[in-house]
C-alpha cells in the first residue's frame, strides 16, 4: 500500500484508539486538550476593516455610564449572494467630535475573497447616535433580512430594499419612540413569538438616563471603584422598561409590552438615582436571546441584566410571557446572588437535547453556565464545567460554536473593562483584556485553551459585541469583535482540524422567511447534537443564521431533521459532510453547495 | 476539598466530603447548604431538602440555603414553598447588599 494512502488510514486508527479523544459519534470519552489546539487570526487590516474605528465615549475617562457600554454587531448576508457580510454598531461622545463628520455605522460587502468593500452610504446606513446593539431578521417576509439597531434614544429598523440599500422605517412602522425622556435600548431579538408567521421584536431596556440630570463621578458610593471616581451606576440608578412589538403583518408594529408581560419588572418612568440603599427598579435589560428553551414548541426569552436578576419570560402560549427567572435558576447564581449580566450564548453544551445559557458577567465573577435540567429548570454549572477560575475578566460577546468541528459546541467570550481609568492606578483589573476560548471536552466539561489559540486571542484589546459565523465559507466558524474606540477585531479560524461539517440554511415558507426559531437536530451514529435559528444574541449581536455542526470523522450526517418553527417536521437520511444544505419548509432539501478551503 | 471536587466535575467526592465534614462539624452550616445544593443537582430530592432545610435551621441567614431550597421547592412543584424560599432569600440578600453599601460607605468617605 502506498504511503500516500496508509497514513491517514494509520491517524484515523490511531485516533480511534485514544481514549480520551472526542468523536462526533459520542462513542468515546472527554478529548484531551493538547491534542487539538484552536488557533484565530485577526486578518482585520488585510480584510479591509481597519479604518471602521469604534467612537464610543471618552477614551481615557468616561463620565457616563453611558460612555461604557459598547456597541454589537452582525454577520448576515444582506444581499443574499450566500457570503456574510459584516454590520458594525457605532456610537458617538459628549466633546471632542466634529459635527461635520460624526461618525456612523459600518456596513461592509464581502468581496468572496477573504476581504469586505465599505457600502455604508451606498446603503443608506449613515445614521449616527449612541448606537448600541442590533439584530436581524425578514420582518415581512420578502427574502431579504432587514436591520434593527438600538440607541440610547430610539430604534430603528431598516427595510431591506433587495437592491443594495435599505431604507428607515422607523417611523411608518410604528416604532418611534415618542417619551420625553430618551429610552436606552440595548439588546434586542426578532422572534415570533405567537406562531402567526411574522416576526415580531423584542426590546431590552437598560437603565432610565439622562445626561442632564445624571450624578457625576464621585457623587456617591455608586460612582466609585476601587477609589476612583467613575461614571455612576447602574447601582443606584432605576431601571428601564423592556418592549415587545407584536407584527401587525402590513408593515407595521403594535407595542404590546403591556398586555404580554414583558414589562415586568418595570422601571419608573422617570431617571432617579440614589446615592445609598439602592433598591433596583426595573429592567438593567442589556444582552437578549429568544428560544424554545423547554421544548415545548414556543420561544421564550431571555435577557442578561446587569446587576440584579436576570429574567426568563416563560411563553404562555397565549400571547403573554411569565418572568420567572429566579424561579427556575437562570437568574443568579448558585448562591442566590445577583451578578452583572452583559451577553448570553445559546447552545445544546452536553447535547442532551436542551438549549442551556452561557452568561457573561462583570469583573470579580464568574461567568454562569445555566445548565437545561430537561423540566423546565436550570442550574448553574460554571464550576462544574470548569469555567469558574476566570474571574478577573468582564465578560461581554459570548457563543457556543465549535470551532474545530469536533462534534461538541465550544465557548468564545470577548472581554475588557469598563473603566479606563483603571489603568492608571495598576489595580487587579485593565481596561484591555484578552478573550477567552474554551474547548468542550464533552460530558459537560471545558478546558482553557486561551493560551494556545493563538496572539489574536491572548491581546488584551478593550472588546465588546462579539458575532460569530462563516465569513470565507471556508467550513469553519470564525468570530468578529468590536472594540471600543478602537478598529473591530476579524479573527480567521485557522485551527489545524481534519474534521468534518455541515452547514444548513432554513428559509421558512409558512413560517417567517428567515426561519428564525427552525430547530435542526444532526444526528452521527449515536451522536446527537441541535441549534436554533436565532437572531440576536451575544452582546447585543447578530450571527450567521447558518447553523454549523461539526461531525468529527463522520463522512456524513445520518439524520438531518428541522423543525420550523409553526411545527412541521422534516428529516433528511444519510447527507454527505462538507457542504451547506438549504432548505425550504414543506419542500425539503432545495439546494446543496460545496463549500470549502 | 468538597468544592474543589465539585468544581472539577466529581459531585460523589464532594458528598462524601462534606458528608465526612458534616460528621466532625455538624453544625457548619456553609457545608450543609454546599452538600444540599450538590444533592440537589443530582436529583437527590429527599436527601437535598434535608440538608438544606437543615442549613437554614443552623444559619437562618443563609441566602444560598434558602435560594437553593427555593429551586429544590420548584423541581417538587411545591410552588408556594418555593416561593417563599425565594422571598427569603431575596430579602436577605437586599439586607446583605445594603449592609455592604454601609461598609462601603464608611472605607470610602465623601
Amino acid at each position: 500500500m502506498p504511503a500516500s494512502l496508509l497514513l491517514p488510514a494509520l491517524r484515523e486508527t490511531l485516533s480511534l484508539q485514544r481514549p480520551r479523544t472526542a468523536t462526533a459519534t459520542g462513542k468515546t470519552g472527554a478529548a484531551s486538550t493538547s491534542r487539538a489546539s484552536f488557533h484565530f487570526t485577526d486578518v482585520a487590516d488585510q480584510a479591509g476593516l481597519g479604518h471602521a474605528t469604534n467612537v464610543f465615549g471618552g477614551v481615557t475617562r468616561k463620565r457616563y455610564l453611558l460612555e461604557e457600554l459598547g456597541c454589537g454587531l452582525a454577520f448576515f448576508d444582506y444581499d443574499n449572494d450566500g457570503w456574510l457580510d459584516l454590520f458594525l454598531v457605532n456610537g458617538t461622545r459628549f466633546e471632542g467630535l466634529s459635527p461635520e463628520h460624526p461618525p456612523t455605522n459600518f456596513l461592509f460587502r464581502n468581496k468572496r475573497d477573504g476581504s469586505f468593500t465599505n457600502v455604508t452610504e451606498k446603503a443608506g446606513l449613515t445614521r449616527s447616535g449612541w448606537g448600541q446593539g442590533c439584530c436581524v431578521g425578514d420582518y415581512d417576509n420578502d427574502g431579504f433580512d432587514d436591520l434593527v439597531v438600538t440607541y440610547w434614544g430610539g430604534i430603528v429598523l431598516y427595510h431591506n430594499n433587495g437592491d443594495g440599500t435599505f431604507t428607515d422605517v422607523t417611523e411608518k412602522a410604528g416604532l418611534l419612540q415618542k417619551e420625553p425622556i430618551p429610552r436606552w435600548n440595548t439588546g434586542c431579538c426578532f422572534v415570533d413569538y405567537d406562531r402567526d408567521g411574522l416576526l415580531d421584536l423584542f426590546v431590552a431596556n437598560y437603565v432610565n438616563f439622562d445626561p442632564p440630570s445624571a450624578p457625576q463621578p464621585g457623587d456617591s458610593q455608586y460612582c466609585r471603584y476601587f477609589g476612583l471616581s467613575i461614571g455612576c451606576g447602574p447601582q443606584g440608578l432605576s431601571g428601564g422598561t423592556n418592549i415587545l412589538y407584536h407584527n401587525r403583518g402590513d408593515g407595521t408594529f403594535e407595542d404590546v409590552s403591556e398586555r404580554s408581560g414583558v414589562v415586568v419588572p418595570r422601571g419608573p418612568a422617570v431617571p432617579t438615582f440614589v446615592s445609598d440603599q439602592w433598591i433596583p427598579a426595573g429592567s438593567y435589560g442589556l444582552g437578549v436571546c429568544a428560544a424554545d428553551f423547554d421544548n415545548d414548541g414556543w420561544p421564550d426569552i431571555y435577557v442578561a441584566c446587569d446587576s440584579v436578576a436576570s429574567r426568563f419570560y416563560h411563553n404562555n402560549h397565549d400571547g403573554t410571557f411569565e418572568e420567572v427567572g429566579s424561579e427556575i435558576g437562570c437568574a443568579l447564581d448558585g448562591n442566590g446572588k445577583a451578578q452583572g449580566g452583559m451577553g448570553v450564548g445559546v447552545g445544546d453544551y452536553d447535547c442532551d437535547g436542551w438549549l442551556d445559557i452561557i452568561k457573561t458577567n462583570y469583573s470579580d465573577q464568574t461567568a454562569n453556565v445555566y445548565h437545561n435540567n430537561g423540566d423546565g429548570t436550570f442550574y448553574d454549572a460554571v464550576f462544574q464545567a470548569g469555567l469558574g477560575a476566570n474571574t478577573k475578566y468582564l465578560g461581554w460577546g459570548v457563543g457556543l460554536f465549535d470551532f474545530d468541528n469536533d462534534g461538541w459546541p465550544d465557548i468564545f467570550m470577548s472581554n475588557g473593562h469598563v473603566f479606563p481609568e483603571v489603568d492608571a492606578r495598576k489595580l487587579h483589573v485593565t481596561f484591555e483584556q484578552r478573550k477567552i476560548v474554551y474547548r468542550n471536552l464533552g460530558h459537560g466539561r471545558f478546558a482553557d485553551v486561551t493560551a494556545i489559540s493563538g496572539p489574536a486571542v491572548t491581546q488584551p484589546r478593550p472588546s465588546r459585541g462579539m458575532a460569530f459565523g462563516d465569513f470565507d465559507n471556508d467550513g469553519d466558524v470564525d468570530v468578529a469583535v468590536i472594540n471600543m474606540n478602537e478598529p473591530p477585531s476579524l479573527l480567521r479560524n485557522d485551527s489545524p482540524s481534519r474534521t468534518n461539517w455541515l452547514k444548513v440554511k432554513c428559509i421558512g415558507t409558512k413560517s417567517n422567511r428567515s426561519a428564525i426559531g427552525a430547530r435542526v437536530r444532526v444526528v452521527t451514529g449515536r451522536h446527537s447534537q441541535m441549534n436554533e435559528v436565532l437572531s440576536g444574541s451575544s452582546f447585543l449581536s447578530q450571527n450567521d443564521f447558518r447553523l454549523h455542526f461539526g461531525l468529527g470523522r463522520a463522512r456524513q450526517a445520518d439524520l438531518v431533521e428541522v423543525r420550523w418553527p409553526l411545527g412541521l417536521m422534516e428529516s433528511f437520511k444519510n447527507v454527505k459532510a462538507n457542504q451547506l444544505l438549504i432548505l425550504q419548509e414543506g419542500h425539503g432539501i432545495t439546494r446543496r453547495q460545496k463549500l470549502g478551503a | 476539598m468538597g468544592l474543589t471536587y465539585d468544581a472539577v466535575g466529581q459531585a460523589d467526592q464532594a458528598v462524601a466530603v462534606f458528608r465526612n465534614l458534616l460528621e466532625d462539624h455538624p453544625d457548619h452550616a456553609p457545608s450543609c447548604a454546599k452538600l444540599g445544593s450538590i444533592l440537589l443537582r443530582q436529583h437527590q430530592y429527599d436527601e437535598a431538602r434535608q440538608d438544606l432545610e437543615r442549613a437554614v435551621a443552623l444559619d437562618p441567614g443563609s441566602v444560598e440555603a434558602h435560594y437553593q431550597l427555593g429551586l429544590l421547592f420548584r423541581r417538587l412543584g411545591k410552588l408556594n414553598e418555593s416561593e417563599e424560599q425565594f422571598a427569603k432569600s431575596r430579602k436577605l440578600e437586599a439586607e446583605r447588599r445594603a449592609q455592604s453599601d454601609l461598609r462601603l460607605r464608611l472605607l470610602l468617605p465623601e
